[in-house]
């Protein structure tokens, strides 16, 4: 099985448009673009600290791949752990998650041990509004998965999202680091156990 | 609110550029937020024009440039973004520092018209300048000082440039897998599987690294050039079929021996992270190519070209993707990647009639591609990961078609010459069995005209030969010997795509243009009506590329095309050892081209091809 490595493997799913890109663009490299967000960067890698030594976080983003299931496929079975964006801006682009979830529902078999954090992005944009916080807590209460509201813009809840995700992951204990240098407030411990969900 | 300091005293940069900025006025406390940018005086005062020197450009717009940590990183998000507000103050905010500078030039036109359109413009602008060290910017108000179609062009070359650079950072990492295995040489006990692992990413390596980087490049100087080379190389593009279509095999073997090659491997990735880049990559060129639409679209550029472009390379991908699906067809003995391209699936309920046997009504999954229609069943259905359970297949060239049935609109009637059976097809509407009845129709037509080229080639040049460009242009170039064997032997005068040339070659045979590339069935090495040349095999020779075939002293093989590197796409008929294949092989391993073949040659030999494919079937 692909599942086995040092590496933590992290698929961003979502529908055109709603900021795939700048959240991991923000996440990664600390910029956010307004205008002119390079469509094509596949995968960024991250030191960060996994059981006690250094794994490699990988970030893949799918860009373009929306359309083509088949291709999103290999990206299901390789990842680890998934996030999945829509915009707080359209009801449209939660709407496509529907068969993402679906999918990657049916390529692992049971969604129960596998990361999911469901993201609102574009918290920032509040009078365009089209998904209410309610809602998207609904949706993911019904996947039995995570939920935040992020912006990428303002980067608001953009580590944490990070964060969040790798807590849900009891398989490893896992945490973000660069260099030694912790992410976050919490100490490592605080993320063994309890503080895994954000529901 | 802590505003990004000005711009160091020696950048000089503006745009349009005939201001320069020089002497710093005194408000630099946030100036030791910015790292000195001395690549942007590179970027001398030229007006926007299409002209940029590459260099500059790559610098000017390389992405990599980072903001510092710190206040200036939220800058672009205090900057004001709403349209009307950025018009209304006649800038983003930072003209009180205006003061201390050379006198603004007069307002742009801009103004009076589309003001929302414009506004847009000026917010991308302010944010190419934050993003990518336009740190002149808030020198000149931009709102003031640009015309619109100055940004468009911007935006055009960051879609170029992002294009171009991703490009070369996907002909990397292709290299870094591609090298690694040749320097390392497969694990032992995978030997054997490192065809299905590694698929043809040799041939996509050397493709992109040889050819298509290099044609993307010269596009920064003339991006004019770039719908016209997505265009013409769409077919090329099809390898990432073959690819794609052997990954879901790959995945599994490969997970085996990962830590085989991760161990070498320098960079963070394991092999299987690299291996999946040819299916993350053929998806982005058309994403990258609507941007380029988009933005030409505003520039107000004839679109044609681009609107094809991105057509085609959505469809790359959507084949790919189809394909992969079919790569879980279950049961089908052949090699789908033989049966050329993929022209139409859909579900159909289909009647059998086997020797006056009426089967009942079933659904199925019907494929047609180039060379074979498929009859499948559904599995899993309504799940976005069908499989399909193979049922029965009709070779194309033996496949009848009967446009009408049972007196109903819906339905029509595959036959297969030489059985008895019958498959009845009724689609869900009328639309869906006139598009299918073309494109059979299309593919019978075109397989008749091939037919009747190979049976009397000079009757059929006479008809056809005018109507015909490529033809006539072979024609002449070769001395108007038009049934001659030097026609069947393209030299210099072969482009550099290989697969252009065998297209011509084909067209030219099978018939008057827009003929699906390798139409005809396993006769395709009687292509070029009589025109193909034969050769000797004189040495052995193992195919070393995924195009390339293996062939053994003293076959004797058709020549369909060759290219100036003196390789040579053969054919080489079945045999008792081995089927029919077509591919490539080098000139060294043929005897000289001394004597040409008689034209009766290869049309006699045709109905032994036919023969022969009908044993396969």
């Amino acid at each position: 099985m692909p599942e086995q490595s040092n590496d933590y493997r992290v698929v961003v799913f979502g529908a055109g448009g709603v900021g795939k890109s700048s959240l991991v663009l923000r996440f990664v490299k600390g910029t956010f673009r307004d205008t002119y967000i390079p469509t094509v960067e596949d995968t960024y890698t991250q030191v960060i600290s996994c059981d006690k030594s250094v794994c490699t976080l990988q970030i893949t983003d799918t860009t373009g791949s929306h359309q083509f299931p088949a291709m999103q496929r290999l990206s299901i079975s390789k990842g680890h752990a998934f996030i999945l964006v829509y915009s707080i801006t359209s009801r449209q682009s939660i709407e496509e998650l529907k068969p993402i979830y679906q999918q990657i529902l049916a390529i692992k078999g049971s969604v129960e041990s596998i990361p999911i954090m469901l993201v609102g992005n574009k918290s920032d944009e509040t009078a365009q509004r089209e998904v209410e916080s309610k809602e998207g807590e609904a949706q993911a209460t019904a996947w039995k998965c995570a939920f935040m509201e992020t912006s990428a813009k303002t980067n608001f809840n953009v580590k944490e999202l990070f964060q969040e995700l790798l807590a849900l992951e009891k398989k490893r204990d896992m945490s973000l680091s660069i260099d030694g240098k912790r992410w976050g407030k919490q100490k490592r411990t605080d993320k063994l156990k309890g503080k895994c969900s954000v529901m | 609110m802590r505003r990004r300091g000005p711009p160091l005293p020696y950048i000089s940069v503006c745009f349009p550029s005939e201001y320069h900025v020089s002497g710093a006025d005194g408000k630099s406390e946030s100036v030791a937020n910015l790292q000195p940018q001395p690549s942007l005086s590179s970027l001398q005062s030229s007006s926007p024009g299409p002209k940029r020197p590459g260099n500059a450009l790559r610098k000017w717009l390389s992405p990599v440039r980072r903001l510092s940590q710190g206040s200036s990183v939220k800058k672009p998000t205090s900057k004001p973004k709403k349209p009307g507000e950025t018009a209304d103050k006649g800038g983003p905010g930072e003209e009180q520092d205006d003061e201390a500078h050379p006198p603004l030039p007069p307002p742009m036109e801009i103004m009076k018209d589309t003001p929302a359109q414009d506004d847009k413009v000026c917010e991308i602008y302010c944010q190419l300048c934050l993003n990518e060290g336009f740190f002149f910017l808030h020198i000149y108000n931009p709102v003031r000082r640009f015309h619109h179609s100055d940004m468009t062009f911007l935006l055009l070359r960051f879609v170029l440039n992002e294009l171009v650079q991703t490009e070369k950072d996907y002909v990397k990492d292709l290299g870094i897998v591609v090298e690694r295995i040749e320097e390392k040489g497969v694990p032992d006990d995978m030997k054997g599987k490192d065809k299905i692992v590694f698929g043809n990413i040799h041939q996509i390596y050397d493709w992109h690294r040889d050819f298509f980087v290099v044609e993307l490049e010269k596009c920064l100087e003339d991006q004019e050039l770039l719908a016209g080379l997505f265009i013409k190389h769409e077919r090329r593009l099809h390898m990432y079929v073959n690819y794609c279509q052997n990954k879901p095999k790959s995945e599994y073997i490969v997970a085996e021996y990962d830590t085989y090659f991760d161990q070498d491997i320098q960079s963070r990735l394991s092999i299987s992270d690299f291996l999946i880049k040819p299916i993350q990559r053929i998806t982005k060129y058309q994403l990258l190519l609507k941007d380029f639409l988009k933005y030409s679209t505003k520039a107000g550029i004839d679109c044609e070209q681009i609107e094809k472009a991105v057509d085609l390379m959505s469809q790359v991908p959507k084949l790919c993707n189809d394909m992969m699906n079919l790569g879980r067809l279950q049961g089908f003995e052949g090699n789908l990647i033989n049966q050329g391209k993929l022209l139409q699936q859909e579900t159909f309920f289909v009647t059998e009639q086997d020797g006056g046997v009426l089967s009942r009504s079933k659904e199925r999954r019907v494929f047609l591609f180039e060379k074979i229609v498929i009859f499948s069943e559904l599995l899993r259905k309504g799940s976005s990961t069908p499989g399909y359970q193979f049922k029965k297949c009709i070779k194309v060239f033996v496949l009848g078609l009967e446009e009408s049935a049972d007196n109903d609109p819906c339905k029509f009637v595959l036959t297969s010459r030489g059985s008895s059976e019958r498959f009845t097809l009724q689609a869900a509407n009328v639309d869906i069995k006139q598009e299918w009845i073309g494109h059979i129709q299309e593919l019978l037509d075109a397989q008749n005209n091939f037919l009747s080229a190979l049976q009397s080639p000079i009757d059929y040049q006479k008809n056809k030969g005018e109507s015909n460009s490529s033809l006539t242009r072979k024609s002449s170039g070769s001395g108007n010997r038009s049934s001659s064997s030097s026609v069947g032997r393209p030299s210099s005068d072969v482009g550099l795509d290989n697969r252009q040339s065998v297209k011509s070659q084909l067209k030219m045979s099978a018939s008057n243009g827009g003929t699906p590339y390798f139409i005809p069935t396993e006769a395709d090495g009687d292509s070029c009506n009589g025109v193909s040349s034969t050769r000797r095999v004189t040495q052995d020779y193992s195919a070393v590329k995924e195009n390339e075939i293996s062939v053994s002293k003293g076959e004797t093989v058709q020549i369909l095309a060759s290219n100036q590197q003196n390789m040579h796409l053969v054919y080489r008929q079945a045999d008792s050892q081995s089927p029919a294949a077509e591919g490539w092989v080098p000139g060294f391993v043929l005897d000289m081209p001394t004597k040409s073949i008689k034209d009766s040659s290869s049309t006699s030999s045709f109905p032994t091809a036919v023969a022969d494919a009908n044993n396969i079937k």
